[in-house]
């Protein structure tokens, strides 16, 4: 089933993508406008999923060693701070340049 | 669709300090000098283009002022001992603050970070024999010196900069200076300098000698890959350093703008038009930005402690570089 969900969400998203430059070329209105706000959410995909499996990890890690969870949650702060800190990097170049 | 609302507005360094600028509220800054023009040294004010004693400089000051008032007289006091001869002890509630933040830096900070390599020919793992080098586990905080007590008034002094800097943003008519990337390169170039010249001082001229790994190889086939190498670590140090500096000042600017586009959508003419709208609108909009307020107080922390802390890692590997 998940694979089949795979594919049509593959297929979806290669028809989405192909669309900009086929529609371009006719002379009407792109699909999608690879705009800077365009650019800001396939960010957020990427920093959101990151940081989930960072959470989901240190969660799981606190769960089974409670009497480490404080160093955990130093630790997830920690890394937190530097998976946003790319993010914002490429969220600047997005509003400045998009 | 909004009509004059830039959001970048009261994110972004004015010459002109606006309370409510509809009222005629505002402060103009005086201009200090004229220069070209160019987007990195001057801003257009009310007397033309030049260099101005702006807002972010005025808040630094107010900044600076306040660190000043808070921990000079702590500072003073703590240098000496009591009439018995004992160490100083901190009494009441801004004493003991002051004395927890800096033993934070001091101990899970600076000592964590930065450690001295102890060479494999000095016993160790007998029980009972004492490193005097390795920092503490937080169990032992009067051991003594440590080598990365040197490093602690400059993390400290950064520590509390931009703490305080990130939080007068949240001050109604404030702003954070860190907010700019101009103050957030400075702090930046502050720990690759010191990071630079403590290494200097440790290590002499070898602290390139860090840089280039060893490889076991002859020579034409090792040179133009330990060059290689070189040139690709130098240019990892600079970019340490600078994603350091954008990294706080796209925090601190994304979040206040964030909060000019909540609040952006009350001045909206489509919202404006309409009572009941505006009055919905308003509601959220203001619950709205209380949230964000609240998230940028725990931003303006952590962005703080992740600054000093980094800071702290580049110094140490400038310093003590593994081998």
């Amino acid at each position: 089933m998940t694979s089949l969900l795979r594919l049509a969400s593959m297929t979806v998203l290669s028809v989405l993508v192909l669309a900009v430059p086929a529609l371009a070329q006719e002379g009407q209105q792109a699909l999608i406008n690879l705009t800077g706000s365009f650019g800001a959410g396939l960010i957020i995909i990427g920093a959101a999923y990151g940081i989930g499996r960072l959470a989901s990890a240190s969660f799981e890690g606190m769960a089974r060693q409670p009497e480490v969870a404080n160093t955990i949650r130093g630790a997830m702060i920690l890394a937190a701070a530097l998976i946003e800190g790319a993010t914002f990097f490429a969220l600047i170049v997005c509003i400045v340049v998009g | 669709m909004a009509a004059e609302h830039d959001i970048f507005h009261h994110v972004r360094d004015s010459a002109v300090w606006e309370f409510f600028s509809s009222l005629g509220w505002e402060l103009k800054l005086p201009k200090l000098f004229d220069v070209p023009h160019s987007p990195f040294l001057g801003l257009d004010g009310p007397q033309g283009y030049g260099v101005y004693f702006t807002k972010f400089m005025a808040l630094e000051a107010i900044v600076v002022f306040a660190l000043l008032i808070l921990l000079w007289p702590i500072g003073r006091r703590a240098r000496g001992v009591t009439a018995g001869g004992q160490p100083w002890v901190p009494r009441g509630a801004l004493a003991n603050f002051v004395e927890a933040v800096l033993l934070f830096i001091r101990d899970e900070i600076a000592r964590e970070v930065i450690q001295k390599p102890h060479h494999d020919d000095e016993a160790h793992g007998e029980p009972g024999q004492k490193l005097d080098q390795k920092g503490g586990s937080g169990e032992h905080t009067s051991e003594g010196p440590h080598p990365a007590d040197r490093f602690v008034p400059y993390l400290a002094t950064a520590f509390w900069f931009i703490l305080f800097c990130n939080l007068i943003g949240l001050v109604p008519f404030g702003g954070s200076p860190t907010g700019a990337l101009g103050c957030t390169a400075a702090l930046a170039l502050c720990t690759l300098g010191l990071g630079f010249y403590a290494a200097a001082r440790e290590n002499g001229v070898e602290l390139f000698g860090a840089f280039i790994p060893s490889i076991e190889s002859p020579l034409p086939i090792r040179l133009p890959l330990q060059g290689m190498m070189f040139v690709i670590e130098v240019i990892g140090l600079l970019i340490r350093h600078g994603v350091l500096a954008v990294r706080l000042f796209a925090n601190m600017m994304g979040g206040h703008t964030v909060l000019s586009v909540l609040l952006g959508f009350v001045v909206m003419e489509k919202v404006l038009a309409n009572t009941v709208l505006w009055a919905l609108v308003s509601a959220g909009s203001v619950l709205g930005a209380v949230g964000v307020s609240l998230l940028e107080v725990l931003v303006a922390f952590i962005q703080a402690y992740i600054f000093t802390f980094l800071s702290a890692i580049y110094i140490g590997m400038l310093v003590y570089p593994e081998h």
